[in-house]
Parts: structure tokens; C-alpha cells; sequence
């Protein structure tokens, strides 16, 4: 009886449940759920100094980058004219001319024309 | 038969190791080979009431996964301490239940339609069937260590630890359990292909 005993114990082996696939998911679901966390990677604390955390804010304020260098030549323009004083007509003729006098149009040449 | 892999595949203890660190395809190599054979053990155990050996099933791999952060590799193999799981868990569910044995009814299978595979097929089922019902009507101690010997294939040093007793008490529990499936399927022996002598 032995052998024949082996014989059933080998049907027995070949056959058996097999999972459910509903068996199978709910086992998965386990799995996922009682998975440890691998954590990702620790972000640095990076201390940023407080003119950097103050041009970040007004940049957000006034509109973004180029609004603030717009806003920067501005500032420098302003800040020149103050010491330079008013632009004047001689400043630009000299600037046009190299400085020589360029003479306007006589009050003499009005009595020239044609009359 | 043990379900640890052979060389050249991850063994248990790497599957567990791998899932443990993050690895969510570990989880399904590990449930597609250990769930069957523990869902087959607990169905032995339970008189093959398969709702039950679902739940245990299920109850034991969830175990699993969560002892696996502090399982190390080496001390024990994965295969034996599910056993031991699937053990407990069913000791405790008949212990608050009445467990019928399951009788050896006369649901022979029909006579074979003259095809040599299924023929084949059909003998081989009627003597499964015929096993699980008369494991069923063994105690429970006897019934644990012969699906675990023969059908599992653990040697009796793994049984012993599986059930927490010697490996003396092992080898006296599966003589004693083969004797009465002997018994119990010796009147039986034609019917499932056996014949006299």
C-alpha cells in the first residue's frame, strides 16, 4: 500500500487550489499597502541671504526680472541727471558738433528774403 | 516539495529582502510562487472548505509583507515560517469551529470516455479527491505532518519546526497518519486504479 499510497499523494501534489485572481489581487493590494517607503532624497537647507530673499520678493511684486533692471536703469539715469544737471541745447549741439558753435539761422537772413 | 527557487533565480530570502527595500515586482514574483502552495496547505488543513483557506491565505501573506523589514536572511527559510503561519492560523480557526469531516462520498468520477488522457486525467483527479477526503477524517496533528511530508515535501527537521514539536514526534505522527489512509483508502483501491495483488 506503500507505493499506492505515493501514487495518491502524487494526485494530490499535481492538483490542488489554485489562487483566484481575485485571491491574487487582494494579496497584491496588501503588499503595496504594507510596502515600506523608501524615502527620496533629503533636500539641503540652503540659507539664502537676505538680499537675495528681498530682490526675489520685489521682483514678484513689480512684475518679474526686467521689470526690475527697467526699473534699475531708471534709477541710475535719475540718480546721473541729478548730479549732471538739466540737459540744455549747448549739451547736445556740443554733442552733435564736437563743440563748435553752429549758427543758427540770423535774425539778419529774415530781412534778406525775398520781399 | 520546497518552493525556494534553484540557482540562478532570486531565492525567497532575496525576494523579501528586494520587497522590503521598495521593490513592488519582488511582491508579485514572491505571491505567484509561495500563495499557491500556501492556499493548497491551508485548503488540506481546513477539509477543504475554500473560503476559509482563502482567508487564511490571505491572513498569512499579509504577515508576510509586514515582518518582512525585519526578516534576516539566513536564520530561517520564508517557506517554513509560512507553514508555521498557515498552521497556527488554522489551529485557531478549528478550534472555535465545528469541523464535519468530510465524508468519502460515492462521487466517483464517470466512466471514462475511452480517451487515453483523459482517461488518465480522471483517475488522477478521483485519487486527489479520494487523498483530501481521507486526510480529512485524520486528527489534525496526524493530517499536518503527512500533507506536509508528502504533499509539501519538508523533510521532518522543517515539519518539526513548522509544528514546533521533535522530529521524533514528526516521524511518529506521519507513520500513524499513513497507517489510517491505508486503511481508510484500501476499499477503494479498484474503483481508483489499483488493481488486486
Amino acid at each position: 500500500m506503500t507505493d499506492e499510497l505515493e501514487g495518491f499523494f502524487a494526485a494530490a501534489r499535481a492538483a490542488g487550489p489554485a489562487p483566484s485572481e481575485a485571491l491574487m489581487a487582494r494579496v497584491l493590494a496588501d503588499a503595496d499597502a504594507a510596502q515600506p517607503r523608501v524615502a527620496g532624497p533629503v533636500p539641503v537647507s540652503v540659507e539664502v541671504p537676505l538680499w537675495r530673499r528681498w530682490l526675489a520678493a520685489l521682483s514678484g511684486a513689480v512684475g518679474g526680472g526686467a521689470m526690475v533692471t527697467g526699473l534699475a536703469s531708471a534709477v541710475v539715469a535719475g540718480v546721473f541727471i541729478g548730479y549732471a544737471g538739466p540737459v540744455t541745447s549747448d549739451w547736445l549741439a556740443g554733442a552733435v558738433s564736437g563743440g563748435a558753435d553752429v549758427p543758427m539761422m540770423a535774425a539778419s537772413d529774415l530781412f534778406l528774403g525775398e520781399g | 516539495m520546497a518552493f525556494d527557487a534553484g540557482s540562478g533565480a532570486a531565492t525567497d530570502d532575496d525576494l523579501l529582502a528586494m520587497y522590503a527595500a521598495g521593490d513592488r515586482a519582488a511582491a508579485r514574483v514572491l505571491t505567484g510562487r509561495l500563495l499557491p502552495r500556501v492556499l493548497a496547505y491551508a485548503a488540506r488543513l481546513l477539509g477543504g472548505d475554500r473560503a476559509e483557506a482563502e482567508d487564511v491565505a490571505q491572513e498569512a501573506m499579509l504577515r508576510l509583507w509586514r515582518m518582512a523589514p525585519g526578516w534576516r536572511p539566513g536564520e530561517a527559510k520564508v517557506s517554513t515560517w509560512l507553514y508555521r503561519v498557515v498552521t497556527n492560523l488554522c489551529t485557531d480557526r478549528r478550534r472555535g469551529a465545528q469541523r464535519r469531516a468530510q465524508p468519502m462520498g460515492d462521487d466517483l468520477p464517470d466512466a471514462p470516455d475511452g480517451a487515453p488522457g483523459a482517461e488518465v486525467r480522471m483517475v488522477e483527479e478521483a485519487r486527489a479527491a479520494a487523498l483530501d477526503a481521507a486526510l480529512a477524517a485524520l486528527p489534525d496533528r496526524q493530517r499536518e505532518a503527512v500533507v506536509l511530508r508528502h504533499i509539501e515535501g519538508l523533510s521532518n527537521p522543517e515539519i518539526a519546526e513548522v509544528m514546533g514539536v521533535g522530529v521524533e514526534a514528526v516521524e511518529s505522527l506521519t507513520a500513524r497518519g499513513k497507517r489510517a489512509l491505508a486503511a481508510a483508502l484500501a476499499p477503494r483501491r479498484d474503483a481508483l486504479g489499483y488493481a488486486e495483488g
